[in-house]
């Protein structure tokens, strides 16, 4: 079945939605931000589901299944470095801390890359 | 290394080192590591690791780890073809490139 296709207003709706259902903060800086949801909006688009705009992916959900957005590593990496491995969702004290996420290492287990 | 893929090249002073950057055209992280080469005008040739057909994806990520016994991530970059730099943390691409 085709999915219907996402503009970044939708994407925006979306990541919004889920940060406010699950107590989460969004990046601080308006720029990187617009980064991921442009990243998720290709993805969406391009594979059919919010793939992990940090992560290469299989094409295939049942194999990224793992990393859709939240993905299943988001709360165990924002519990050790406050925020999900792409710096979309930041936990209130990261937020509030005004640190800025970097990079982290990738907890997804490597026999899961494509 | 790398020679079958098709590289865009970005012209700068690359600090006499050879550098080739693997990103996702998606990742935040990425568009970061571009644009931190671009404000220190860093010559450069890059691939979309997203944008390869999966056989030659395969291809360049096998070699990547064959080569650094590590698992290729976002942004990748390789110095000379035998350093790298995995994720953009913006001191340390500073001390590797020698960019103050």
């Amino acid at each position: 079945m085709k999915h219907k296709r996402k503009t970044k207003e939708d994407v925006k709706l979306f990541v919004e939605q889920v940060s406010v259902h699950k107590g989460w903060k969004l990046h601080p800086d308006p720029l990187f931000l617009d980064y991921l949801m442009e990243g998720l909006t290709v993805n969406y688009n391009r594979y059919g589901y919010f793939q992990c705009p940090c992560r290469d992916s299989w094409g295939e959900r049942e194999k990224d299944g793992d990393i859709v957005c939240p993905c299943d590593y988001c709360v165990p990496d924002q519990s050790d470095y406050g925020h999900c491995f792409c710096g979309l969702f930041l936990t209130v004290a990261f937020s509030e801390s005004g640190k800025i996420p970097q990079s982290i290492p990738e907890r997804r287990p490597p026999e899961r890359y494509p | 290394m790398f020679d079958y893929v098709d590289f865009t090249e970005v012209p700068g002073d690359s600090r006499g080192h050879e550098l080739k950057l693997f990103a996702l055209s998606t990742c935040g992280f990425c568009k970061r590591a571009i644009a931190f080469l671009k404000e220190n005008e860093v010559g450069y040739s890059y691939v979309y690791v997203d944008r390869l057909q999966m056989g030659e994806k395969k291809r360049v990520k096998d070699e990547f780890y064959k080569r650094f016994m590590t698992q290729m991530l976002y942004p990748a970059l390789v110095i000379d073809g035998n350093d790298t730099l995995v994720g953009f943390t913006e001191e340390a691409w500073k001390q590797k490139l020698g960019v103050e």
